[in-house]
């Protein structure tokens, strides 16, 4: 008697399959009557649910965009963009790792866009391993720097936080600061950056408080904030967080300059816009409003496809695609090389760091990716007035030069 | 020791275990009566929290749009019990199953709310907090609500369950439900009339954290996790200890605070779970049951 049954139906439907998978042509092959169309999949890992939702929403449509505009204008070099999301659940190192798995073994992506630093950091090694090239236009954390294959076109915190700390203590004459930050590597980073701007400028840091991400009550970290007695309150956290937490602070009595590297529309609506008055952040310097002829193409078409107006990660991430992704190809392409081949991409991105390309960016002006994987584009110190971010100053070289 | 952190630790505590004492009964009544680990009570707040801010947003006045909650919470709950959990225990479904259902009925609940309402939290325009300082204590109007409005739901729960019919025959089918069945109580009707109070109160629970916070798909986790965490440590068997727990991890989270970081408070709170189950399985108020 054989140990194993075949069912007659069971039989007949993997048989169906495996013809089915046989007829498949083979993968980037054209089928029998399309005409040959070039494709290049484009990876993003981005935080798609959980509390960080928004990002995944605006990071993902800012490089729609720039694929929908590029691909209308009939691709780069002849090559359409087409992007696969994958989600890291707003953080989570785990689900990051099996999405770039997903992108780079199934969907055979030469680059991935990621955000947030704890899964950047967890799929570095996989991205090193597969010659895939790997952005990051969301985290913070100074531990994204000196990456192998890793490039942050967001200014990290260590390079921010230095004009904040100066602007506090020798604007709003703070010598007293307290800390609340993301209990991860973005957080903590943000944390020793203060630490360390204050320990050159004279200030001390008299309370640090971590919290878990996405965490909505404040009240013991508040209290130990309050007993501590500061003369300003520095937060490295993001998201809704940061609404949660400049609410409670006010509501809570702390009525002392509060201070970040985080602003968003959602925060702004979770503080309620009395709260949030005169809240500082320092960040790229992204204005929807600003003059430069590309800011303003971008602000119209992102207003025309979605019905608002830009924030800073959607003009992180179309950037990404539009400027640095386009350039590349376009090397790629003029040298002769497949831009869809693992390293392809990799090896160009390389090849223009050490040249010090410039790329355009919507932040008006040009930004320069170094070696060690930051970027500098233009920066600035906003300060929230009735609802609205406005910047009242630049940050050149840890430097604050008010802005008239 | 510095008094006055410890002063508005305690203040903290009690208001954050106030919440948790109203959340962990609203659940607590469900499991201790029916059995069912219903970890889908985190919708029925998400779900409660949204038909708040969705109805205060429409212009209803605060009080009404509190009942709204309510209701909506009391809807969802219902519909659970009828049709989630009734069929699954007609087909004898085993309490792992009921739990695997009920976690996906979670799951499934907040997708859809985000994809009904996007991802973006909605919070109530408008609405700010009073602050109140009282000496070296500072809290605000919200929290004397949350207060309040556990202290009085907590009492009349408590009334209903301990002087009224409904409640004798609730009580019954919690402690001995063979014996409450042979004395003609329905049990289908006593577990919708759990499900109805339970979801009813995490309803009306949702409301001051809308209220402080925002309406988002998964804000009715945390919630919960505390609820069922205080249910644990007062113990099942008893509706008070149900509250008393909760108010006691509240304490010990923010009482915590004089010597950690705040970001201890979930570890807090589950060392204090875990050592409850290790030394009085059945917590600090209830009995051992066979």
């Amino acid at each position: 008697m054989p140990l194993i049954n075949p069912n007659p139906l069971k039989v007949f439907i993997i048989g169906l399959l495996a013809l089915a998978t046989a007829c498949q042509p083979a993968p980037g092959a054209p089928g029998p009557s399309q005409p040959q169309e070039k494709v290049l999949k484009v990876g993003m890992l981005l935080a798609m649910t959980g509390p960080g939702s928004f990002y995944g929403q605006v990071m993902s449509r800012g490089a729609q965009l720039a694929a929908d505009r590029l691909n209308k204008a009939g691709g780069v070099k002849g090559w359409k963009i087409q992007l696969v999301i994958e989600d890291h659940k707003s953080g989570d190192a785990e689900a990051g790792v099996s999405g770039a798995r997903k992108l780079i073994e199934i969907d055979r992506v030469p680059v991935i866009l990621s955000s947030y630093t704890a899964p950047t950091l967890a799929i570095q090694p996989i991205a090193v391993e597969r010659k895939v090239l790997l952005f990051n236009g969301g985290g913070v954390g100074a531990a994204l720097i000196n990456k192998e294959n890793l490039y942050n076109t967001r200014m990290l915190g260590s390079q921010l936080m230095p004009g904040l700390i100066r602007w506090l203590v020798q604007e709003k004459g703070a010598r007293r600061l307290a800390t609340i930050f993301w209990n991860d590597a973005a957080g903590r980073s943000i944390n020793d950056s203060v630490k360390a701007a204050c320990g050159r400028l004279g200030c001390q840091v008299v309370a640090e408080e971590p919290h878990d991400i996405g965490q909505t009550s404040y009240g013991a970290q508040i209290a130990r904030i309050k007993a501590a007695n500061p003369e300003a309150v520095v937060l490295g956290s993001y998201g809704n967080d940061v609404g949660y937490i400049v609410n409670q602070l006010r509501a809570q009595g702390v009525g002392v300059q509060l201070a970040g590297n985080e602003w968003t529309p959602d925060a702004q609506r979770i503080a309620g816009d009395a709260a949030m008055e005169g809240y500082v952040v320092a960040m790229d310097r992204f204005d929807p409003t600003g003059q430069d002829p590309r800011t303003k193409d971008f602000v119209e078409a992102y207003r025309a496809a979605y019905g608002e107006a830009p924030e800073f990660y959607a003009a992180n991430y179309y950037d990404l695609v539009y400027f640095v992704l386009r350039t590349l190809i376009e090397q790629a392409v003029d040298g002769g090389k497949d831009p869809s081949q693992p390293g392809v991409l990799l090896e160009q991105m390389k090849k223009a760091v050490e040249a010090g390309t410039k790329f355009g960016t919507v932040y008006g002006g040009d930004m320069v990716i170094y070696p060690d994987g930051t970027s500098r584009k233009p920066a600035g110190l906003f300060r929230v007035e009735g609802g609205n971010l406005k910047l009242f100053a630049r940050i050149v070289d840890d430097q604050v030069v008010p802005v008239q | 020791m510095n008094v006055e952190l410890l002063a508005q630790l305690l203040v903290n505590g009690l208001i954050s275990g106030s919440f948790y004492a109203l959340v962990g009964l609203s659940w607590g009544l469900i499991f201790a009566t029916t059995k069912i680990f219903h970890f889908s009570h985190a919708f029925t707040f998400a779900a409660a929290g949204y038909g708040f801010t969705l109805a205060a947003t429409a212009g209803l006045p605060l009080p009404v749009s509190a009942g709204v909650a309510g209701l909506v919470g009391l809807g969802f709950g219902l519909t659970q019990e009828r049709w989630l959990y009734r069929p699954l225990r007609r087909a004898s479904a085993s309490q792992l199953n009921i739990f695997l259902a009920s976690l996906g009925f979670l799951f499934a609940g907040q997708s859809l709310l985000q994809i009904v309402f996007g991802p973006s939290a909605r919070r109530l325009p408008g609405f700010t907090e009073i602050g109140v300082s009282l000496g070296p204590v500072a809290f605000t109007h919200l929290d004397a609500i949350t207060l309040a409005e556990a202290a009085g739901l907590s009492v009349l729960t408590l009334t209903v369950l301990y002087k009224s019919r409904p409640g004798r025959a609730i009580r019954g089918v919690a402690s001995n439900p063979e014996l409450a069945r042979a004395v003609g109580i329905n049990d289908d009707a006593v577990f919708s009339l759990v499900f109805a109070i339970g979801s009813l109160l995490v309803g009306l629970a949702s409301v001051p954290y809308v209220l402080r916070n925002a309406a988002t798909p998964t804000m009715g986790i945390g919630p919960v996790l505390g609820g069922f965490i205080g249910v644990f440590l007062g113990g099942i068997g008893s509706y008070g200890g149900m509250l008393a727990g909760g108010l006691i991890l509240g304490l010990a989270e923010n009482l915590g605070g004089l010597f950690l970081p705040g970001s201890w408070q979930p570890v807090i709170a589950f060392v204090l779970l875990f050592l409850m189950l290790l030394t009085r399985p059945a917590g600090l108020f209830g009995q051992a049951t066979r």
